[in-house]
This record gives C-alpha cells, structure tokens and sequence, in this order.
C-alpha cells in the first residue's frame, strides 16, 4: 500500500537547510582567517579576507617609511563576492530558489581563484620596493580549500533540496561548465595579453612587417607567419598522400594480421613526444639535407646547413601521419560494402574501385583528419626547435626558418617590456589560426555527417 | 513448339564450400540465351552463391573454395586465364538493395564506361541515353543528369543500377532479388522493364516471391540447401512439380 510513499529520509528537508546554513557560516568565516599570507626576510603578514575589503593597503616597514603595497581591486572584487555570495545563497534557500542558491554557492567557492590570478601584480609591487624578489613568498592558505569545499558542499545540497535527479543534472552541468569555462578563460587571456602589443606596433606593422628585430625595436612577425604556413602547407603536402596510401592499405588491401600489426606502429607513432621527433629530426633529416644540399647556397648566400623548412617539413609530415592514416582508416571503413560490390561487379579492378569510388565516398572523412593534422602541425613547437634553425628569414625551402610557434619559445624565457608582450601577441596570432582551423574542421565533420543521412 | 534456344551459360558439376560449410552441392544448370530463368526456394539455400559464381563475385570472400566448372558461352570462366574484369562485364550485376555510388546520375551509369577506357565525351553521353533508355527511367531523369542519384526514389534508384549495369553491354544480368526492398508499384515497373529486357540479354533472377518467378520466368530453378531439386520451364514446374519437395515450397507448406 505504501509503495509509492515517500520513504522516511536520513536527511529530511529541514536537516538539510539547517546543513547548508552551518556551512555557509563556515564559509563566511574563512574570510576571517588569514586570506593571504605575505613573507618577506622572514617577516610574517598574515591578512585576512575582511582587512582586504577594509584596508587597502599593507605597510612594510622594513623597506622605509610609508612604503606599502596595495591589494588589486580585482583581490577586493573577489573577496566582496565570496563574502556575499553565502549570504545570498541562504537568502535564495529560505525563498526556495534552490538552483539559484547552489548557483551563488559556486560563485562564492571559486572567487578565491581571482585573487589567485592579482598574486604576480602584488610580487610586482613588492619588488618595486627594492626587495628582492626571491625573498618574497606569497601565500595563500587553508581558506582557500575550505571556502571552495563549503561552498561545493552548500551547492550540492541546495541542489539536492529538489531531489536526487535534479542532482545528478547539476553535477553533469557543473563539469560540463568547467571545461567551457577553460576554454573561455584562455581565449579571453589570450585576447587581453596579445591585444596591446598589437595595437603599440600596430596591426598592419605587426602582422606584415618583415623585419623582427627586438632590439631595435621592429616587431614584423609575416616571415613568421610565412614560415609557419608553408612548413604546414608542406607537411600537408608530403603526409597526406603517404597516410592516405597506408589507410587504404591498412583498410582494404593488407591481411587482418598484418594491418594489426601496422596500426599499432602507427598508434605507436602517435604516442611518441615531440621532443623525440626532434632529436630524429636533428640526427637523420637535417644531415641528411646537410649532405645532399652540400655545397648549395640558398637565395640569402648562405650555405645550407641541413636546419631548414625542408626539414620542418618532413618532421612535421611524420608527426601528423598518426592522424591522417586513423581518420582515413576509419572513413575508408565506413564506406558500404556495397558500393565496392556494385564497382567490382561492373568489371572494375580493386585498384579503381579503391580510387573512383572508396575513395571520393570517404573524402570527407579523410578532409577532416587532414584538418587535425594541419592543427596539429601549426601548433607543433619542439620538434620544430631543433630542426628548423631559427632565424628569421624570409622562408625558402633550404633555409633556416623560425615559426611563430618556436619564435615564442625561444625567447619566452628572458623577455620583457613591449618584446614579451609581442610575444604573447604571436600567441593571439597563433590561437586564431588554430580556431580558424578547429572551426573548418567542425564544419567539414558536420557535413560529412549529413552526407551519410542521406545515404541512408 | 517452341524452338530450342541455345544454352548461355552452362553449370556443371559446381560445389562450393565457405570454410566447411558445403554451400551449392553438384550443381548442373543450362541457362538458355535470351530468356529469363529465376531461381527460387527458401532463404539460405544458396540461391545467392549461385548467382554469384556465374560472375566470380565468390572470388571476393575469403576461405570460398569452388570446385566444377561455369562456361559462359562455351568458356570455362573458372578457367586460371580467365580475366575476371571482362568477365563481370559480360555479366553485369544488379543487387538486393539499389546500390547507386554516391555520385551524380551521369556519373553513375558512366561508371562502367570509363572504367573500361571509354574517355570521349560524346560517346559516353550516348551510352548514359541508351542505358538509361534501356532500363525505361530516361524520361524521369534527363533533366536531372548532374544530381545526385540519392535523391531518386527506391525503385528509380534499382532502375539506375540496372541502367549503370546495362552500360557496360553486358550479355548477361544478373539480378539478386531486384524488387525485394521495393513497394508493390515500383516492383511491377521492373518486373515490365526485365520482360523488356529478356530480348536482347539472358536474364538471372533469384527471387523470393514465387508470384514473380510465375509472371515473368521462362525457366525456374528450385534450390534447397544448396541443392537444385527441381529445374524446368516455369509454367510446368507450377502446374505439376515433379518433386514432392517442390511441390511442398511453391504450394507455401514450408520455407
Ligand atoms: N560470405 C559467406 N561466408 C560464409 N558463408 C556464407 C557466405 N555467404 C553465404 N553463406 C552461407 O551460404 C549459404 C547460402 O547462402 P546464400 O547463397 O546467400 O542463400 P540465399 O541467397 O539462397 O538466401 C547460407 O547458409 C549462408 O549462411
Ligand atoms: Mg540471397
């Protein structure tokens, strides 16, 4: 009879409220703990979350008389918000707005990573006190963990006042949230620190100068961005007929053992860092160019020294065949049996079955992971390094090149100034070549996929 | 009465194995020329192997092993020297399910063709006509040659392959149960289209449906589990079956 009553519950209604009350109260006084711990020499600031809304500033005798440093209003920002956020969640809780209690509990939990972000800008203002950076330590303590776990906890059970399900729902959402977020997060620091640089030199100066010359204050990155282009362009060129030919092997003309055995070396290939890929570059293919070439003047006069597009071509070539050959495998697979029935029937051979129709039927497959791969090859940084020579020049085949990828590695480590933030300004330039090619790949792999509907 | 044809295709002593399944067991078949001979009986008799070892298309499974001899016109096309390509374009497939390529309709029927070194322009035009002409569709689609074949409808699809498959002149069509995956109308359209057909090629059906071997086979042959228990004109397999098996089958008391 009593089937479908609600069973008595370890956790009633009101016991919950009352938890999420506790822990709220909890969270709030994490705020009175020390928020952030600051030593210098051995002396000890600890302050907490509320002196940071009240007082602005933090005196440092030790450097002089009224010498201190001032908390970043984005700090003062983050605690306001973990301070209130508690309190409106409980208001949402008593007005039985659970989902938008948990809400403001999750603001809360994670405000703390805000001020994680000020932690450079206040090593900075102590630095400019003449105090030696090494001797500074910045600390953030215990409040930061027991903020974000009370706040997690009152989210989940201000969630869990409608029910299991509605739980489940938001735990998927917050996940779900979390790597949506990262991706916002990057694409808005990318934005915010590559932005200035390139307004101060100028879009035009920066993206088609063709001197880069930090020292003397030129800033053209179009050598690098050529070289960037060709050395994939190339790799595209030199990877797919090879990967395309092993998937079709692998799929169609191979025996069951033996593609077992070539995909796993493929599989394998794919799994082997980039900095290996480099030292092959390095001890194979740049010799081996060294000594075919040898002799050889490339169009700036200099000799050829084996370090060259050539060679970032052909390192980047292996390093997207691993995409290129699973992708076209999987396509070539996918293609019905029945088209090469009908081909074969017709008197075709295998091999024009294999180009006239398995082939063109699976070329949006094989598009997209020639798409990958190109986002791959753009992005690949190490490999490049080692064989690619890295000066800048204008890009020709047998001569060193630097890309925009390795042209912000390799002075990432001792820039400064308008030089660093140009730097970050190839990394905009960069990301927006890599969106540019993730968003074609999407739209190719979108395509392919209503082209198989409406096969069926 | 009427006048002995002669035989296209002759089967003589044909077995074959899948690995160790004993699939088609001593097969003796005369296919007379120009006239349409079905082959009929249960699922999984082996209907579909014997149509496909006529143009070697076994060749493509793997542990498949034949044993006898197929000639096609006094060619024994299990032969070692037979080449294979000439062979299936003299004897042109249609299949279960309409097969287009995911090509435009020209493309399609112009598949053969070219495959087989036809590059001019004007010639391959004229076979596309004639072709689909011959599977009586050219008035549906001649205005819509560069669209893709997977927007027809089911049954003009069915008369698309059959079309792509009379492109390469074949003398022999095969077809393994055409109008299976066809509505009612569609399935009389190509019933119509391969009486049609029946004067200038020898046609091979397998099919299910018993009414449909009636309505338009000269010859019908009965298989049952890879054997052939009964083969004779059609119209006296169905008035007086010499087998008691047959009679069973075509009467609906199994399979
Ligand atoms: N590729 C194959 N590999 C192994 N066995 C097969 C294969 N094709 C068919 N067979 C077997 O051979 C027998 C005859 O099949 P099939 O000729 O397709 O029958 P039907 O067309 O009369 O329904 C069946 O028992 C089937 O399981
Ligand atoms: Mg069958």
């Amino acid at each position: 009879m009593e089937l479908f009553l609600e069973k008595k519950k370890f956790f009633s209604q009101n016991k919950k409220i009352f938890l999420i009350m506790m822990l709220s109260i909890l969270m709030l006084m994490c705020f009175l703990l020390p928020y952030i711990q600051i030593i210098i020499n051995k002396d000890n600031f600890c302050v907490t979350g509320l002196d940071i809304l009240a007082g602005s500033k933090l005196g440092l005798a030790d450097a002089g008389d009224g010498a201190c440093i001032y908390f970043p209003n984005i700090m003062r920002i983050s605690v306001l918000l973990g301070v209130l956020s508690p309190l409106i969640g409980v208001l949402f809780i008593l007005l039985k707005k659970h989902v938008l209690a948990a809400g403001s509990f999750i603001v809360g939990a994670i405000t703390p990573i805000f001020s994680l972000l000020t932690v450079s800008d206040l090593k900075r203002q102590i630095v400019e006190l003449n105090i030696s950076s090494n001797r500074v330590y910045i600390g953030f303590i215990w409040p930061f963990f027991l903020i974000l776990i009370f706040g997690l906890t009152s989210a989940v059970f201000s969630v869990w006042l409608n029910g299991g399900e509605k739980l489940a729902e938001a735990v998927f959402f917050c996940f779900a949230l979390v790597s949506v977020g990262l991706v916002l997060l990057i694409t808005l620091y990318m934005i915010i620190s590559g932005l200035p640089a390139i307004i101060e030199v100028g879009v035009f100066n920066f993206l088609f100068g063709s001197e880069w010359n930090p020292s003397c204050g030129k800033y053209g990155i179009l050598y690098l961005i050529l070289a960037s282009l060709l050395g994939t362009f190339g790799a595209v060129i030199v990877g797919v007929p090879v990967g395309v030919l092993t998937a079709v092997f692998l799929a169609e003309i191979s025996s069951k053992k033996v593609a077992v055995i070539v995909r796993s070396i493929v599989e394998l290939l794919a799994g082997i860092p980039s900095v290996i890929y480099g030292f092959f570059g390095m001890m194979i293919i740049v010799p081996f160019i060294r000594n075919v070439f040898y002799g050889i003047r490339t169009l700036s006069q200099r000799p050829v020294v084996g370090d060259s597009l050539l060679a970032v071509i052909l390192v980047l070539a292996i390093m997207v065949l691993p995409t290129i050959i699973s992708t076209a495998e999987t396509s070539i697979r996918a293609i019905p049996k029945s088209y090469k029935e009908a081909s074969l029937g017709l008197g075709a051979t295998r091999i024009q079955t294999i180009f006239k129709v398995t082939l063109p039927a699976a070329k949006s497959g094989i598009l997209s992971g020639i798409v990958l791969g190109v986002g791959r090859a753009i992005g690949e940084t190490m490999a490049v390094i080692m064989v690619a020579g890295n000066i800048v020049n204008f890009p020709e085949l047998l001569g060193s090149v630097r890309l925009l990828t390795t042209g912000i590695a390799i002075d990432m480590a001792y820039s400064s100034g308008l030089f660093r933030q140009c730097l970050f300004g190839i990394g905009l330039v960069l990301f927006i070549f890599i969106m540019i090619v993730n968003i074609s790949f999407m739209k190719i792999s979108k395509r392919g996929v209503q082209i198989d509907a409406t096969n069926r | 009465m009427k006048k002995e044809k002669k035989n296209k295709v002759v089967i003589e002593n044909l077995n074959l194995f899948y690995g160790e399944h004993h699939a088609l067991k001593n097969i003796n078949l005369k296919i007379p020329e120009k006239e349409i001979t079905a082959f009929i009986g249960p699922s999984g008799c082996g209907k579909s192997t014997c149509l496909k070892s006529i143009n070697r298309m076994n060749d493509l499974v793997d542990n498949c092993r034949i044993e006898g001899k197929v000639f096609i016109s006094d060619e024994n096309i299990y032969d070692p020297r037979t080449d294979v390509t000439l062979l299936r374009k003299c004897a042109g497939m249609v299949f279960q399910t309409p097969n287009p390529f995911p090509m435009s309709i020209f493309d399609n029927v112009a598949y053969g063709p070219r495959i087989h070194g036809v590059k001019d322009k004007k010639k391959l035009e004229e076979i596309v006509e004639r072709s689909l002409r011959g599977a009586a569709i050219w008035d549906d689609l001649k205005d819509k040659l560069k669209k893709s074949a997977f927007g027809l409808s089911g049954g003009q699809q069915q008369r698309l392959c059959i079309a792509r498959a009379l492109a390469i002149e074949p003398d022999i069509i095969l077809m393994d149960e055409p109008t299976s995956a066809l509505d009612p109308i569609s399935t009389l359209k190509i019933e119509d289209l391969m009486t049609e057909l029946r004067k200038k090629y020898t046609v091979i059906v397998v099919t299910h449906n018993m009414q449909q071997a009636t309505r338009i086979a000269d010859k019908t042959a009965f298989f049952l589990m890879g054997e052939v228990i009964e083969y004779s004109d059609t119209e006296s397999m169905f008035r007086k079956p010499a087998d008691k098996r047959t009679e069973n089958y075509i009467t609906g008391r199994f399979g």
